[in-house]
């Protein structure tokens, strides 16, 4: 099997298009100002999935199929079930009611261009347990496409997310694109993700002493315009690399603290650094970081990747990250991201946010494909 | 805020509308502009979120850039009977946060892209928070035309 990853690209973008048209439908229903602020397409392990998605006690699933096949899995925080419920009048059970609409919503656009139409189920609830088949399973991941939703005047966020069977997505995204690769491929690359985030929290270990562990790692396909919101709108302060070499890239390291000052404590323990050691110290592990990350990478390539200089940064996460997409939007409308997420007990969390340049379009494929062989 | 007003939220690449009392809210604002256009008179505005200057021919996504983006929020005003001599603007972003060698001063060239736009649709623009190195977080509202910028470990600007 093939995958063309600008196709993934254009499925994202597409699915973007259909979560503003859902939210838009949840808005004329209830009458309220309701918004979407991120729609990517993952490739994840399957055994990561419900991590994925978040914690949830509440998740629904709207099995659909025709054109596409697949399940949509609308997941509540408890926080948005119990708002909602009050709060929007959209008649009968207000969960289910809503993953209908979005769902609906959502595969309207992907029906748009299909040759057959796609025919939505009735909502179910499920547990963690019903999450996949093995029909969405390619070498124990999955594909899937996912955007979260807002809704003013209701606290929370409701994830929506679809998990398209394997076969019928692929041969819904086979338009005869130029940047096919096999699927085995893909998932090697996307293995390289998840191993990378390994070696990020190792690193992070060996120098600031704190317990860490892997929250997330997935390979991401989205609209450039949707890169930002992979943040919260929170200050973040770390460090901003470009890679060159077999792997040409630009390498975010940003660190949400749960107290201002964790990092640099971390790094300096006697306590008493001024702000231009606290940055250096910050700037120094984001380096480190930035080496677990990539390590692997080299190793897989049988190379060495060159790293620039650091840019400290100490900003609006979403407003760096939006920097390098504006940059790279220059060039396509979506990009491929290498998304990772480490804790440090609870003093800080790390997102290493990392973007192959797609102005070397073939560039993940390339890379994907020289790590498939070298696992052959 | 008052408490019961709206607020609305504002994308990347996306624009909104709010007529009366409320705020309309966007951020991580880096090298992207946040135009907001209004009308007091009729206490209505728009927010525009947009990340490049000029779209293509083949745009897809109008609101992604500054030109076309401003161009679809005034005919949306227009189309709601807002009527554009009495219309003003205020502009905010364009950093350039980065210092990396990518990129050829986005920021800068949105800020232009935003300026020449309003000139061409004869809206005055009367003030501006742009450029510098930082990221911003920018709450409008209509009503009065106030704009808020937010920095990180800054205090407030009001526009």
């Amino acid at each position: 099997m093939q995958v063309d990853l600008g196709a993934l690209g254009s499925f994202s973008r597409v699915g973007d298009e259909g979560a503003s048209k859902a939210v838009r439908a949840l808005e004329t229903i209830a009458d309220v100002h309701a918004h979407s602020h991120l729609t990517r397409t993952a490739l994840v392990g399957t055994d990561a999935i419900s991590d994925f998605l978040g914690s949830s006690q509440t998740r629904i699933a709207v099995p659909f199929d025709g054109a596409l096949s697949g399940r949509a899995f609308v997941s509540f925080d408890a926080t948005f079930a119990e708002h909602a419920t009050d709060r929007l009048p959209v008649g009968g059970d207000p969960l289910p009611e809503i993953a209908n609409i979005l769902t609906s919503g959502f595969v309207d656009v992907w029906a748009a261009d299909a040759p057959d139409t796609i025919d939505v189920q009735v909502p179910k609830r499920v547990t963690d347990d019903d999450l996949v088949t093995d029909a969405a399973t390619v070498e124990d991941c999955s594909f899937i496409v996912e955007s979260h939703v807002g809704v003013e005047a209701v606290d929370g966020t409701c994830r929506f997310a679809v998990v398209p069977d394997v076969d019928p997505f692929l041969e819904f995204l086979s338009n005869g694109g130029d940047r096919r690769l096999p699927i085995e491929a893909l998932v090697s690359y996307s293995r390289l993700v998840e191993e990378s985030a390994a070696g990020v929290a190792s690193h992070i270990e060996g120098m600031t002493g704190f317990e860490t562990s892997v929250a997330e790692s997935h390979l991401d396909f989205l609209p450039v315009e949707r890169v930002s919101a992979l943040l919260d709108d929170a200050p973040y302060e770390g460090a901003v690399f470009e890679c060159d070499g077999a792997m040409n890239a630009v390498v975010a390291v940003l660190f949400a603290e749960a107290q201002p000052g964790a990092v640099a404590d971390a790094m300096l323990p006697s306590g008493d650094a001024d702000q231009d050691v606290a940055e250096s110290a910050i700037t120094e592990l984001g380096n480190v970081t930035a080496s677990g990350f990539l390590d692997g990478w080299a190793n897989a390539l049988d190379t060495t990747l060159e790293i620039s200089t650091p840019s400290h940064v100490h900003d609006h996460g979403q407003a760096v990250l939006n920097s390098v997409a504006a940059t790279y939007g220059q060039h396509a409308d979506s990009v491929a991201v290498l998304d990772t997420t480490v804790r440090a007990g609870e003093q800080f969390t790390c997102r290493v946010v990392a973007f192959p340049n797609p102005a070397a379009a073939e560039s993940v494929a390339e890379v994907a494909a020289t790590i498939s062989e070298g696992e052959l | 805020m008052t408490v019961g007003e709206p607020r609305v939220r504002v994308g990347v690449a996306e624009w909104r509308i709010l007529q009366g009392a409320g705020t309309l809210t966007t951020s991580g604002l880096g090298s992207c502009v946040a135009v907001a256009v209004y009308d007091l008179d009729d206490a209505v505005g728009g927010l525009l979120h947009a990340m490049l200057p000029e779209a293509p021919d083949d745009v897809v996504t109008p609101a992604k850039y500054v030109d076309t983006g401003l161009r679809e929020l005034l005919a949306e005003l227009d189309a709601r009977g807002v009527k554009s001599v009495a219309t003003r603007a205020k502009v905010a972003g364009g950093s350039a946060m980065l210092d990396i060698s990518i990129g050829d001063a986005v920021g800068e060239r949105n800020v232009d892209a935003a300026s020449n736009a309003l000139e061409d649709a004869d809206i005055p623009l009367l003030a501006t928070d742009t450029g510098g190195n930082a990221g911003r977080s920018v709450s409008f509202r209509p009503e009065s035309g106030d704009v808020t910028i937010e920095r990180v470990g800054e205090e407030e600007r009001l526009l």
